[in-house]
């Protein structure tokens, strides 16, 4: 019970330890915002790491974007060293890659759902710009149609993609999942900010391919943000928070459909209207920590910090640097002398030693050698190969080394020390522990 | 006494020990400029491999070294703990990476690797004696030293870049993040053998002084002897036969029973020589000029 109760606690300080070890107490300092405006990281970029990109919105107090900011109004610090910018694109240039989700599933007939998606998704289309935007169209229901894979967009594209989205009729389940999957899937390795926009109007009832935590997995580890926009009043909004969440997006509710299309329009804004700064990491390691960057924006307007952070991969960083080769040397003899040390200590006290014979008391006083001689005390045996005596039961000679048949040599019966009865084939004496 | 500190203490060191040599074999790795995910990962299987093979030898050699004092043990030890090491600790790292991108970052994920690495590395001394119980306490102290030496790393890390300079901090900070590792896989090793054996023989008087010797309770006979292959190793003692005696377990009991040579046993005075003796809390017992204590957590033993 007790050693139950010591492993508990054993495993309860570990877990403790590794909890307050999680905690990030050395909080780096962010410099302090001035105010005025409002800046926001929205997405931070590590795929060419350590060339990392940032994408920022820059909003004045009433909630409008600030746009048409210079590359001078940005400053980075990471982890507080200031770096310089090496790729800067401005507001309304910022190119948009994404992929637009269109539930028609049954439930979207009801009242005016149907005709307000159709309006939005067209709305969004009409925001992007030809040559530089990128743009797929997935229609899901049961399952999923891709009514455009992702592709600049341009004039033939454009009448294609309206064609096919106002066909859209309503029908059958929600699979949900699987679509946001599939978008995913199609902007999987293309490089830059790449978005999903997902309207649904309830529950995922019919994925197949996947499931909620398996998708959300997926679209991280791809780099894809999804924003959720959730249609009428069936929607499950808990979940559709949690995946813009999980993945860095945000999650629209429209009870009603009619400001649907000024939505989707004021998305595809705030898209081009981001700011995204390219810096190189001081530290380029791979050393799994999470770093923290800081962009101060200056405006006539005010100041403002956005704070973004990204984590690197990596367990560890081997290094080389002379100063810890030799330092690394002292402490290895360091340790082989702590390894040493109990053992000399031990030599010093006189521990670990056999006690002399002579000062030994150990073994039971020797009792009264037997009065008779045994009848069956051995016979003093020779060696097969040089005649020199043997001990009784020797297996080897003293002498010469040459081994002998031990069938030959006689075995006492009874122990001729204390006359007890052996048992037979006894080596010694199980009563005094004499050898036999 | 319980606690074998001595125990603890030369895994604990034994661990630091590894840790060093391992951060000095990855050294090299710091030239391999190798990028994206796979790269990672590659970089991670081969530092993993090289740290679990020093930590592993290090830990390996703590049989050979201060309790069978025999060369072939050591021999065996080392070569069997560095090969466990090196594949748990390959294994070990690219599991904590997987999990490390999967969740974005933070301290767990790094944890949880090296908690994974501490375990395999902490089975190596158990495979070597062929011991599940040992075995399992290692693959426990393992990882718990790996989870507490792994989640201290970062901190660590970011304390010295605050403290003296970012490049201290990362050079340095590995070398002291792999001591530290080493020093809790190894000290936890000792502190849950420690605690969760439930019969173990102390040391009173020969070579092995002041040691506990841990018994395995699966195992149905454990020969003591002078020889390499002895479940139980007596070194230094001209007294001690090749295969002296045994013990064996008979149910929840273990019986110490002679086999080349005389047992003795402590009486109410003196010790005298017994056939085949069920073992009891505190009996006393000696072999050659060695004595030794057995010390159990049974029922039934006058405790």
């Amino acid at each position: 019970m007790k050693r139950v109760l010591l492993l508990l606690l054993l495993f309860v300080c570990a877990i403790t330890w590794a909890c307050l070890m999680s905690i990030d107490f050395w909080q780096r300092q962010s410099v302090a915002a001035p105010g005025g405006i409002v800046a926001e990281v929205t997405y931070v970029d590590q795929a060419e790491f350590p060339d990392v990109t940032l994408y920022l919105d820059v909003r004045d107090e009433s909630g409008q974007l600030v746009t048409g900011l210079a590359e001078s109004a940005f400053s980075i610090r990471e982890d507080g060293d200031v770096r310089d910018i090496t790729a800067f694109i401005g507001s309304g240039d910022q190119p948009v890659t994404a992929v637009m989700l269109i539930d028609h599933s049954g439930s979207m007939a009801d009242g005016q759902k149907m005709s307000d998606a159709i309006a939005a998704a067209l709305a969004f289309l009409d925001e992007l710009e030809d040559g530089r935007d990128s743009l797929g169209v997935i229609a899901f229901d049961d399952a999923f149609t891709v009514l455009g894979d992702l592709q600049v967009v341009d004039e033939s594209a454009r009448a294609d993609l309206r064609t096919s989205i106002s066909a859209l009729q309503p029908d059958g389940g929600t699979s949900y999942y699987d679509a946001i999957y599939k978008a995913t899937s199609m902007l999987k390795g293309v490089p830059g900010r790449k978005v999903v926009l997902a309207l649904t109007d309830g529950d995922d009832t019919s994925s197949s391919r996947t499931n909620l935590g398996k998708m959300i997995d997926y679209v991280q580890d791809s780099n894809v943000v999804v924003f959720t926009i959730g249609l009428g009043a069936d929607v499950r909004s808990a979940i559709l928070e949690q995946v813009a969440r999980e993945t860095g997006g945000q999650y629209y509710e429209e009870p009603s459909g009619s400001d649907l299309a000024q939505l989707y329009t004021d998305i595809a804004r705030s898209l081009q209207d981001e700011y995204s700064l390219t810096y190189r990491s001081p530290t380029p390691q791979s050393d799994g920590t999470t770093r923290q960057v800081d962009v101060v924006v200056k405006t006539s307007a005010g100041e403002a910090v956005a704070v973004g952070t990204y984590a690197v991969g990596g367990t560890f960083v081997p290094s080389l640097n002379v100063w810890s080769c030799a330092g690394s040397a002292v402490l290895l003899a360091l340790a082989a002398a702590m390894l040493v040390a109990p053992g000399l200590y031990d030599r010093v006290r006189g521990r670990g030693q056999l006690a002399e014979a002579a000062s030994e008391p150990a073994l039971a006083p020797v009792p009264p050698p037997a009065p008779e001689p045994s009848p069956a005390t051995p016979v003093a045996a020779t060696c097969s190969a040089c005649g020199e005596a043997l001990r009784p039961g020797a297996r080897f000679c003293r002498a010469c080394g040459t081994p002998q048949a031990l069938r030959d040599a006689p075995r006492a019966m009874v122990c001729a020390n204390c006359g007890a009865a052996l048992r037979p084939g006894a080596r010694f004496c199980a009563k005094c522990g004499q050898r036999v | 006494m319980r606690f074998d500190f001595r125990r603890i203490y030369i895994h604990t060191v034994l661990g630091a020990i590894g840790g060093l040599i391992g951060w000095a074999l990855t050294i090299p790795l710091a030239w391999l400029q190798l990028g994206g995910t796979l790269g990672l990962f590659f970089k991670d299987t081969l530092i993993g491999a090289l740290a679990g093979l020093a930590v592993g030898m290090a830990l390996g050699a703590y049989d050979g070294l201060f309790a069978s004092r025999s060369f072939k043990r050591l021999l065996k030890g080392v070569l069997l703990g560095g090969l466990v090491g090196t594949f748990g600790g390959a294994l070990g790292l690219i599991l904590g990476e997987v999990i490390f991108l999967l969740g974005g970052g933070g301290v767990w994920p790094r944890a949880l690797g090296w908690a994974l690495f501490g375990a395999l590395v902490g089975s190596a001394q158990g495979i070597s004696q062929w011991s599940l119980a040992k075995m399992g306490y290692g693959m426990l102290g393992g990882l718990l030293g790996g989870l507490i030496g792994g989640s201290t790393y970062e901190r660590l890390s970011v304390l010295l870049q605050m403290l003296v300079s970012r490049e201290l901090g990362l050079s340095v900070g590995g070398a002291i993040g792999l001591i530290v590792l080493g020093v809790f896989i190894g000290g936890l090793i000792g502190v849950v053998e420690v605690v969760l054996r439930t019969a173990w023989l102390r040391f009173t008087r020969g070579l092995l002084e002041g040691q506990t010797v841990t018994l395995d309770p699966r195992k149905k006979e454990q020969t003591l002897g002078a020889a390499d292959d002895c479940g139980i190793v007596i070194p230094g003692d001209p007294d001690v036969l090749r295969h002296h005696a045994a013990i064996l377990r008979q149910g929840n009991a273990f019986v110490v029973e002679p086999r080349d040579g005389p047992v003795l046993l402590r009486g109410q005075k003196e010790y005298t020589a017994v056939d085949s003796h069920i073992l009891r809390h505190e009996d006393r017992l000696q072999v050659g000029k060695t004595r030794f204590t057995f010390l159990s957590e049974q029922k039934g033993g006058a405790s």
